[in-house]
């Protein structure tokens, strides 16, 4: 009787825990919503002003740069306290759980954000100048950088369900073919190591002296992506409160059976 | 005051002075703008314009259409009139004709030198040059390493080459000294056409020498209030300000040290014809600018009209078409982002 009550009671924490991660998740996407609006307007009313020719994708920059913002995905150890370390993934190896930060490179900030390991060396410090560097890694300790472009036009953020790697085969396959994906146009690279790229500063290939509107667009579509990581978080949230939800109800009802 | 323009001037200048009323009167007028703001499609935009001047234009595009196809189109109706007057007109009428093109033409060299700049595609770049300002040898921007070659290479045999005297440096071609540049050439570019213009004399300099320093002033505020936070030095700033028009030389000292749109707003305001643009901005709002601006210029621009025996109708054609393409753009722009609650921000009524 009093497991019973207490399964409930646990129940109905968890239902109201994953109605909770829902409004979050509906609330931020709103929010994305309006400001990817707000964003678009902002860049026709730049294009309004200064003219269509100078605001157009023909003018982006196809040169090799570093991006002003990368998606940082975390693995951290099994952890059973909650949100602070991530949500997790029961089916993951150890109970894994993933979080998602977005890490803008500051101004006058050397330390550029880069595909590099923060566990052991590994097979990149010994790699071949000319192969793509963000082939090589691979971690033991979970630190992986996805490449998000800086420009929200050509975003090309890919993240999937990546998994706690021990220096596995398959779990650097899955890293190395997310980052195929981004690095398709741009085989040529060199290491970041050997030839700083140049940072990007999207907003002057259209010019240097360009309409406040464009930068307001700017402006919005940074706060879109920084929305994104949040929403992304936040469905994982969602899903896995669900999940637990649906557990929780199975294992009641089999009880009671 | 004016001389006897209106005894001689129908023997060459005439015909074409019909021609280009006849175009006015196809301008979209206020019904147009109210049709057009009820649309939900930019294929019902496209409906409406069959029966206006660009229905022979848009008529064989296929859908879905796009904004840039639908602006890309407009402004081939825009090239064509411009054309059909060029290859009619006589001295000095197609020497002003063709002054009317040179700031396409300075924003197409930049385009081409900043694309290549970026390492895109010569050819693509090629497509997306305004078609009044194309030349011969544009192409061959591309090779261009500084401003010397860009002048030694292509520009000596262009009608800007005039404008380059003040550009020429060996330094190479990046994203400051490619915009530097753009604003050099178009101060040049303005100071000959208003020299140009007064040359003419009679109703033709007075009406143009009032629509290019208006031009300048408004480019000065323009530099001014896009400039602020960024590398743009005050002199630098100040040497891209024309040298002539109502806010030269006091009001340029000024807007040179200006770092924020209240100070600017303080600068010009002294000055009588610009108190109305502002008194439309609340304090603090640089957003609607443009706007107030480009509603200021078409005032000019149709006042143009009133008068007969000039060249001024010509130039006022000409910008009035560019702003009808981008009130349509505006509108395109609207509708396929479904903010129609903003398409009354930014267009601009012309009749």
């Amino acid at each position: 009787m009093l497991e019973d009550e207490s399964n409930q009671k646990k129940l109905e924490t968890e239902v109201w825990q994953c109605l909770d991660s829902v409004h979050h998740l509906l609330k931020r996407r709103e929010i994305l919503h309006q400001t990817l609006r707000q964003g678009w307007m902002e860049l026709t009313s730049a294009r309004y002003g200064m003219g269509p020719s100078r605001i157009s994708s023909l003018l982006f920059s196809l040169k090799p740069h570093a991006p002003s913002s990368v998606v940082d995905i975390r693995v951290s150890p099994s952890d059973s306290t909650g949100r602070d370390s991530g949500v997790k993934l029961d089916n993951q190896p150890h109970g894994a759980a993933l979080a998602f930060d977005l890490i803008r490179d500051k101004a006058g900030n050397d330390e550029r954000p880069s595909v590099t390991n923060t566990g052991d060396s590994t097979e990149s410090d010994k790699r071949e100048p000319s192969s793509n560097p963000r082939r090589s890694t691979t971690v033991s300790t979970g630190w992986y950088l996805v490449y998000l472009e800086p420009f929200a036009y050509a975003s090309c953020w890919s993240v999937g369900p990546l998994s706690r790697t021990d220096g596995e085969e398959k779990e650097v396959d899955e890293i190395e073919r997310l980052i195929d994906d981004y690095s398709a146009d741009s085989p040529d690279e060199s290491s970041p190591a050997e030839t700083p790229k140049e940072k990007a500063q999207p907003l002057y290939w259209f010019g240097t002296l360009v309409s406040p509107h464009l930068r307001s667009a700017q402006d919005s579509f940074s706060q879109a992506l920084e929305l994104i990581v949040e929403i992304v978080n936040a469905q994982t949230e969602v899903t896995h409160a669900h999940s637990n939800v649906l557990k929780l109800r199975e294992a009641m009802t089999s009880e009671e059976n | 005051m004016y001389g006897f323009e209106a005894m001689t001037f129908n023997v060459h200048g005439g015909f074409l002075e019909a021609i280009v009323r006849g175009y006015r009167a196809g301008l979209l007028t206020a019904a147009d703008y109210n049709n057009l703001c009820q649309c939900e499609t930019i294929e019902d935009i496209k409906m409406h314009l069959s029966a206006t001047d660009y229905g022979p234009y848009l008529a064989n595009e296929p859908s879905p259409l796009r904004t840039a196809t639908l602006v890309e189109r407009c402004t081939q109706k825009l090239v064509e009139d411009y054309s059909f007057m060029l290859t009619q007109s006589a001295e000095p009428l197609t020497t002003f004709l063709e002054y009317i093109t040179y700031g396409h033409m300075i924003d197409n060299v930049v385009l081409i030198v900043t694309g290549t700049l970026h390492e895109r595609d010569v050819h693509e770049l090629l497509e997306k040059c305004h078609p009044l300002g194309m030349f011969d040898s544009i192409a061959s921007l591309a090779v261009a390493q500084n401003m010397r070659d860009l002048y030694r290479l292509v520009l000596v045999d262009t009608p800007l080459a005039p404008y380059f005297s003040e550009c020429i440096t060996t330094e190479d071609l990046d994203d400051m000294n490619i915009e530097i540049m753009r604003n050099t050439l178009y101060k040049a570019y303005l100071e000959d056409f208003y020299k140009f213009c007064k040359s003419l004399g009679g109703a033709t300099a007075e009406l143009m020498s009032e629509l290019l320093a208006f031009e300048a002033d408004w480019r000065a505020v323009n530099i001014t209030v896009n400039s602020m936070g960024t590398e743009l030095t005050r002199d630098d700033r100040r040497k891209l300000y024309s040298n002539f028009g109502l806010l030269f030389p006091y009001a340029h000292e000024e807007l040179a040290v200006c770092e924020d749109f209240d100070t600017v707003r303080g600068v010009v305001e002294k000055y009588p014809p610009y108190q109305a643009i502002f008194a439309k901005l609340s304090f603090g709002e640089s957003q609607m600018l443009d706007k107030a601006f480009f509603e200021e210029e078409v005032k000019r621009l149709i006042l143009t009209f009133e008068q007969q025996f000039h060249f001024a109708v010509f130039f006022a054609y000409i910008r009035l078409r560019e702003q009808e393409i981008r009130n349509l753009m505006w509108i395109a722009e609207c509708v396929a982002q479904n903010q129609k609650g903003r398409i009354l921000d930014g267009v601009v009524m012309i009749f």
